[in-house]
């Protein structure tokens, strides 16, 4: 009998072990400070009433500008495991500068998924960052909707309206979801709000913020389809002419359905544009999976890849930090604007923040405010 | 919650209790510590930690 007690006293003490860490990262909260231009912050669920008070409910930061014109939407945390898309988001919430038009922001599009890491993955539960006034913290996600939230999976996932057959999994990946409806996974819930919100929001121009691996040739670019193409391409040239840095066009696939980059342009108005900056931490070859590596991108054996042309991307010994990740991210969203506003004057946008150049010589956590100097209507709690 | 999610969570809970009857059941060393590793994803879900 006492070697029954012995062995649930172990049991119990794993579950502990395992679990607490887990259940307090699950209910960290992450803070941004509202910065100049952020005029209101309201739920998703204000253009679908069906997620309200769910997990696939989400903050959106309204950064509107004292002069009319355009609509754009910023959404990242589609995949949580991927960053520097996050990231991006806090940074323009309490950067960017917004003179004409509308900027909408979702950090988290993904909530659930930003609440835990990927089962098996070996990821850190946190990460951390060096500011002007000590470490900012942000928690580790996942690709997909959390199965706390979500589950069971079905056998085959069959995309709604397409009828596509895809792998279980994506039953809870808000980037094959789109367009969603009311009435299906909360992934397809979530998906089918944003599309409400592109539509009686009449938004032009929508960025869907993503990281790829360094081995995955759709990495370092933007996807797009036929009718985004000649925006990416002004985009991609000037970033690479003004800003040295590459970020080639990839043409999105009419066949493969679900995908940001494809349902929006199909089913709204809107020109979409997905944004991926290389995440060498999602590459399976890495060594540990370390908060290190999640922020400087920098790993031996990524670099041997990189020796024998294995890679997608440039890359040295000095890695593929998160400052260049988000640097990317910053200037070439800036440049879609530029290259938008130029082609559609009367529904242009004038935005500004610190590009990639800024960015990587002072490093990112230079541009975050300290949330406990800020005044407390500011700080908002992700 | 959906329905079919709640009924999940039910049935997770049946097979923790059977678990736990083999559990106090065996005799056998080895079919302790196999009950024991089987408890512990699903009390972690029940817990809702995982």
């Amino acid at each position: 009998m006492m070697r029954k007690w012995i062995i649930l006293a172990v049991l119990l003490l794993v579950v502990l072990a395992g679990g607490i860490p887990l259940y307090l990262q699950r209910n960290f909260k992450e803070e941004v400070v509202a910065g100049p231009s952020v005029t209101d912050v309201f739920k998703l669920s204000r253009y679908f009433s069906g997620i309200e008070g769910t997990i696939a409910d989400t903050d959106v930061f309204e950064l509107k500008g004292s002069e009319e014109g355009g609509k754009m939407l910023i959404i990242a945390g589609t995949h949580e495991s991927e960053p520097s898309a996050a990231l991006t988001a806090f940074y323009l919430i309490e950067n960017l500068k917004v003179d004409r038009g509308t900027v909408y922001i979702i950090p988290h599009f993904n909530r659930s998924g930003s609440l835990g890491t990927q089962p098996g993955g070996g990821f850190p539960l946190y990460f951390s960052m060096e500011t002007p006034w000590g470490e900012k913290t942000f928690r580790m996600g996942d690709r997909g909707f959390q199965a706390l939230d979500q589950w069971p999976d079905p056998d085959v996932y069959i995309h709604y309206p397409e009828g596509q057959a895809m792998s279980y999994i994506d039953a809870r990946n808000t980037n094959r979801a789109w367009p969603g409806r009311p009435d299906g996974y909360y992934a397809e819930q979530v998906t089918y709000a944003a599309m409400e919100m592109i539509k009686k929001e009449k938004i032009n121009i929508v960025i869907d913020l993503h990281e790829a691996e360094a081995m995955y040739p759709v990495t370092n670019c933007i996807v797009v389809p036929e009718k985004s193409m000649s925006y990416a391409t002004g985009a991609s040239f000037y970033v690479k002419g003004r800003e040295k840095f590459e970020n080639h066009v990839e043409r999105s696939p009419t066949a493969f359905r679900g995908l940001s980059h494809r349902e929006i342009g199909d089913w709204s108005d809107a020109y979409p544009f997905l944004l991926e900056s290389p995440g060498v931490h999602l590459d399976q070859i890495t060594a540990a999976k370390t908060p290190e590596l999640i922020m400087d991108g920098i790993d031996p054996f990524v670099l041997k890849a990189a020796e024998k042309g294995l890679l997608f991307i440039p890359y040295d010994e000095n890695g593929f930090s998160m400052d260049r990740r988000v640097g990317q991210h910053s200037s070439v969203i800036q440049e879609i604007v530029v290259q938008w506003s130029k082609k559609n004057p009367e529904r242009g946008l004038t935005i500004s923040a610190p590009k990639y150049k800024e960015i990587v010589e002072n490093g990112l956590g230079y541009f975050f405010k300290d949330p406990s100097k800020a005044n407390k209507d500011d700080v908002y709690y992700q | 919650m959906t329905f079919i999610m709640i009924l999940y969570y039910v049935m997770t809970a049946y097979v923790v209790g059977m678990l736990i009857w083999n559990f106090i059941k065996t005799k056998d060393i080895k079919s302790e510590i196999l009950y024991a590793l089987a408890l512990l994803p699903l009390i972690l879900r029940l817990l809702r930690m995982k």
